[in-house]
């Protein structure tokens, strides 16, 4: 138990588990409104999905091992630019196309900056892997 | 010591301000959002002493009720949405990639997004004031119909929808990232059941985020398109449909920014009770039961609608009482016998203990309907909630920072100011919030500017405003002393508590790539089992040395 208890997928389904009871026990024994049934079943499938998530990226890709570059730490202008995008553009739904026009544009622009900045970090990491390999 | 992986690194040399609001480093991060959730704790805080200055005495004085209705909704809104649940993510975002021993988040664009939306959250929810019709004014839970088109006209009130869709979104973001961190990212060696009690509360919380916050998502965009044309809520069941999706979400909350600091406060008592944490397995457990019954609660906001199951929410509700109990259990068995060392981060610790348990404690009555329908809408619910808030979150917040302070900025906080910080601030919240108790049983109502004068309930008010303003000055204390201490503070070293887990294992503050080597990891306490051993083998050897009995000195 102790042992399954330590990945980290088992731990979010166990967790899913104890809101299926939840449930079970409001259904069974409460007959509750419908709304209450309803939100704690989604409740529970979500947290099911996210287990099952997780034991997937499991199988794909085990967890980390001591010799893996693990993070890429950078600095990224079209995250921020598309968080500032973002809330114009819900501004904008509030004064007026002309700011919609701007911070869809901004919108745009961060969206292909972030593709630009995926496609350097890929080329990174594999310029790291083939650099290491010749090591 | 086994080896970490060196980080790839492209941050440049000289990182600037505006270098450090686009860093994808989880520590640059979790500041960021750190220092702008407090920056809305300060704003929220300044509304509160506006209405407790209006309260102080019957009769309206400084402002007009549509004033007042916009303070107290902008007040609630801006301390969940804007100040505890982004704080609960930021010490999240800083301290669980140190205590899994990791170098950074994953997806961390996806937590830096959840900082920028949350600035545009605070933009947009404080921008109401600036409008004709002011902000937001329906509370901050914007129940149907008082939100809607007629019950709150103008831009304020659809901006603050908005606000809170970029805030839920927020904590979504930040939380996914966390919580993906958690379970796919940490070191080898460091399983689930040797994560530090921190790191659970933070997991259990990202769990609720990512599971109850789409409800308020779900919530505020059907109000939007509602006030816009759409009239959803308006059909026979639109009110209470609109309560269910809210307080799906609404109650959770209180828990999402409940754990993180319980977190913090056991790593508090730990440390300077010098002792392992009590009870881990028993800890683990009730925090993973803890946050699934708070998911199945959120009918006793709804006791007077009569559209829910009664019996059902206060047996959850009720329920939570007894797992509450072993965390308090859990706490007080890791003091006893402990060589404590009353620092300011323990004296918070203690404070949250005492000041929570009077939430807890009004928490099981108003869980029962017979009393709730009672105290309903009354001061009591906001004297219980305040209780839990500020004696749990606030508390255990600056329990946090006074433990962890010296890692993040490399520099110690004054202990005098920091004690004065602390006395300053139970003491404050037992004048603001004791008397509201009174003022509720004896049936004065919440969200009114106003109130009779022949009711005998000015005294009572008049200590509750003099106990805010003594809350204020506990965080202008604070304030100094962040300040005083990131000018003039002494260097901290990297271990300065004799601390237990992996976050001390590196300098302070930490490097970008956060570790250059982890201890092994066999427990929840890494750091102590390596000084433990390192103990037994000085031991060992200075046996070795001592001359045995009938062996002649040399």
């Amino acid at each position: 138990m102790r042992r399954l208890m330590g990945r980290g997928d088992v731990v979010i389904l166990l967790w899913g588990s104890l809101l299926f009871v939840l449930w079970v026990v409001a259904w069974a024994l409460w007959h509750p409104d419908v709304e209450t049934v309803v939100m704690l079943a989604v409740a529970v499938g979500a947290t099911v999905a996210k287990a099952a998530w997780a034991t997937i990226r499991g199988l794909q890709r085990p967890e980390p091992s001591d010799d893996e570059p693990l993070a890429v730490v950078t600095t990224t202008h079209a995250t921020s630019l598309l968080g500032v995008a973002i809330c114009g553009v819900a501004l904008a739904f509030e004064f007026g196309p002309w700011l919609m026009y701007l911070s869809g544009g901004l919108l745009l622009i961060a969206i292909a900056g972030l593709i630009r900045e995926h496609r350097a970090t890929r080329a990174g990491l594999r310029e790291v892997a083939e650099r290491e390999q010749r090591a | 010591m086994s080896a970490v992986a060196p980080a790839v690194t492209t941050l440049p040399r000289h990182v600037r301000v505006v270098g450090r609001l686009s860093s994808t480093d989880h520590k640059h991060i979790a500041a960021n959002t750190a220092v702008t959730a407090f920056g809305f704790f300060v704003l929220g805080g300044i509304l509160a002493l506006l209405m407790r200055a209006e309260l102080a005495a019957p009769g309206l004085q400084l402002m007009g009720d549509e004033t007042y209705n916009e303070l107290f909704t902008i007040h609630g809104s801006t301390m969940f949405y804007l100040f505890a649940s982004p704080m609960a993510m930021a010490v999240g975002l800083y301290l669980v990639p140190l205590q899994i021993g990791t170098t950074n988040v994953i997806w961390p664009r996806i937590a830096l997004l959840g900082f920028w939306l949350l600035v545009g959250a605070g933009v947009l929810m404080y921008t109401g004031f600036l409008l004709k019709n002011g902000a937001g004014k329906s509370g901050w839970f914007a129940f149907d119909p008082l939100s809607d088109d007629v019950g709150t006209p103008g831009t304020g009130q659809d901006l603050w929808t908005l606000a809170v869709i970029l805030a839920g979104a927020s904590g979504i973001c930040q939380a996914s990232s966390l919580l993906a961190t958690i379970v796919r990212r940490r070191a080898p060696g460091m399983t689930m059941m040797r994560m530090p009690v921190f790191t659970w509360g933070e997991t259990v919380s990202c769990l609720m985020v990512v599971t109850a916050y789409p409800a308020v998502l779900v919530a505020m965009t059907l109000l939007y398109a509602d006030r816009n044309g759409a009239h959803i809520y308006q059909n026979p069941g639109g009110p209470i449909l609109y309560q269910h999706l809210f307080w799906f979400f609404g109650h959770p909350v209180v828990y999402v920014v409940f754990f993180p600091f319980l977190g913090s406060i056991a790593e508090a008592i730990a440390t300077n009770a010098g002792k392992r944490f009590f009870g881990y397995p028993f800890m683990v457990a009730s925090l993973l039961i803890f946050s699934a019954l708070s998911m199945a609660v959120w009918g006793h906001h709804m006791f007077t609608t009569s559209a829910v199951q009664n019996r059902y929410f206060s047996l959850t509700s009720t329920a939570i009482m007894v797992v509450a109990g072993i965390e308090y259990f859990d706490s007080l068995g890791t003091m006893w016998k402990g060589r404590i060392v009353f620092r300011t981060s323990m004296l918070f610790a203690i404070g949250f203990l005492i000041l929570f348990l009077i939430g807890g404690l009004t928490g099981i009555f108003v869980a029962s309907p017979v009393l709730d329908y009672h105290v309903h809408d009354t001061y009591f619910i906001v004297a219980h909630f305040h209780y839990t808030l500020v004696g749990g979150s606030v508390m255990g917040l600056f329990a946090g920072i006074y433990h962890w302070w010296p890692k993040v900025t490399g520099r110690l906080l004054d202990e005098r100011l920091g004690k004065l910080n602390f006395w300053t601030l139970a003491l404050g919240t037992l004048v603001t919030f004791i008397p509201m108790f009174f003022l509720g049983s004896e049936g004065m109502v919440r969200r009114v500017a106003n109130y009779p004068a022949d009711r005998g309930w000015e005294t009572l008010n008049t200590i509750s405003t003099i106990g805010a303003f003594i809350i204020a000055f506990s965080v202008l204390v604070f304030l100094v002393n962040a300040a005083r201490s990131l000018r003039l503070g002494a260097l901290a070293g990297d271990d300065p508590w004799d601390a237990h887990t992996l976050e001390w294992a590196t300098s302070s503050p930490p490097p970008p790539h956060n570790f250059d080597g982890l201890p092994p990891i066999r427990s929840y306490a890494p750091l102590l089992d390596v000084k433990l051993q390192a103990e037994a083998e000085e031991e060992a050897r200075a046996a070795a040395r001592a001359p045995r009995a009938g062996e002649a000195a040399p």
